[in-house]
């Protein structure tokens, strides 16, 4: 049975506070994680969402990720290898935004068969809505 | 509730064979201006329409050392990602990026980066049968637009996040908004009903008429 991760990011205020989270699906079980930062944005959440999920999956070779993300589902298939051959700048010669966790991910990605997915965020998708509410609940735990 | 208003300034009126020249997105979180916003000119690889460089005054000399849509694709996505995607007469925009998603991505659709409202569609449900340009609707809301001589997309983008801003002041919920239009629609119908005995003749607009009225709006003039 494949393992299969979702993960979404949550962020109120650019920048401002910011929750990410994680269910992961593997062999019957399934496992939430979630996390805060006080001073973020969306992007860096959902980046931070999906290298939560490649480090508690360190130990496995191949699984699914899925992402409400075009950012990070884009960035980690195609954009990133132009990067890095650019000396991390963009095709238009502006340094990558959020490169320490570019990086983070690329580096927990090597050498692992990993397929991308995505889904529409917030349309009722079961898996990505538990993710997002993890997301939001680290905020408010995180806030108060 | 985090939201981005974008316009984009083009070669001239239809994808594929017309480009984007200029995409402008402002951001507005929790209806506050936070003064991020995506600014691209783009090298669009072909002539301007002279419609076109009448609207916006950007000719391709002027385009062609500016980047490719493809190198600011990454910049763009990353601006509005996750957020609600607002734009006047949005279709039209929307189109265009779409088109040009098609050119480096199949796949990536406008729609799926986040949810697209269009303003144009609220303005004519709020004031129905009456000009609502961007031009209009900032004179009608009081935004300060005399600096706008000719179309560019990041002041564009600017003026119609004001201008939404007052239009759906006192209202953020446009659901009961619309629900005060029905009932005074229902009690306008009554007050017909009680005036007929006056025997006025109501001459109704043909559904030809009443469409070329909404006309006014023609593409270039949003």
């Amino acid at each position: 049975m494949s393992i299969h991760a979702f993960t979404d990011g949550a962020c109120r205020g650019n920048p401002g506070p910011g929750g990410w989270g994680c269910v992961i699906e593997n062999a019957g079980k399934i496992i939430k994680l979630n996390g805060f930062d006080s001073s973020t944005t969306n992007n860096r959440m959902e980046l931070q969402a999906a290298i939560s999920a490649l480090e508690y999956l360190s130990n496995e070779k191949s699984f699914l990720i899925t992402t409400d993300s075009q950012y990070v589902r884009l960035g980690i298939t195609q954009w990133i290898k132009n990067w890095e051959k650019n000396n991390w700048r963009t095709a238009n010669r502006q340094p990558v935004k959020n490169v320490d966790l570019w990086q983070k991910l690329q580096l927990l990605t090597k050498d692992k068969d990993i397929q991308w997915h995505w889904v529409k965020g917030h349309s009722g998708h079961p898996q990505n809505e538990m993710a997002d509410q993890l997301a939001n609940v680290a905020i408010d735990e995180g806030i108060i | 509730m985090r939201q981005v208003f974008f316009d984009t300034e083009t070669t001239g009126i239809k994808p594929p064979d017309h480009r984007v020249i200029e995409i402008g997105c402002v951001e507005v979180i929790n209806r506050k201006l936070t003064g991020n916003h995506f600014h691209a000119y783009i090298n669009p690889q072909r002539e301007v329409d002279e419609g076109a460089f009448r609207v916006h005054g950007l000719g391709y000399d002027q385009l062609k050392d500016k980047p490719l849509f493809e190198e600011v694709a990454d910049e763009f996505i990353a601006f509005v990602d996750g957020a609600e995607i607002l734009a006047h007469n949005a279709p039209f925009d929307v189109g265009f990026l779409n088109s040009e998603f098609k050119h480096i991505n199949k796949t990536l659709k406008l729609e799926e980066l986040g949810q697209i409202t269009d303003t144009l569609k609220i303005a004519r449900q709020l004031r129905p049968r009456q000009r609502n340009s961007l031009d209009a609707l900032c004179q009608f809301y009081g935004v300060e637009n005399s600096h706008r001589k000719l179309h560019g997309a990041l002041l564009d983008a600017e003026l119609l996040a004001n201008m939404y801003l007052k239009m759906t002041a006192g209202q953020h919920h446009l659901e009961l908004k619309s629900s005060l239009v029905n009932e005074s629609h229902a009690l306008k119908q009554n007050l017909r009903a009680t005036d007929s005995r006056k025997s006025k003749i109501i001459i109704k607009p043909s559904a030809d008429e009443l469409s070329q009225m909404t006309e006014v709006d023609v593409l270039w003039d949003i």
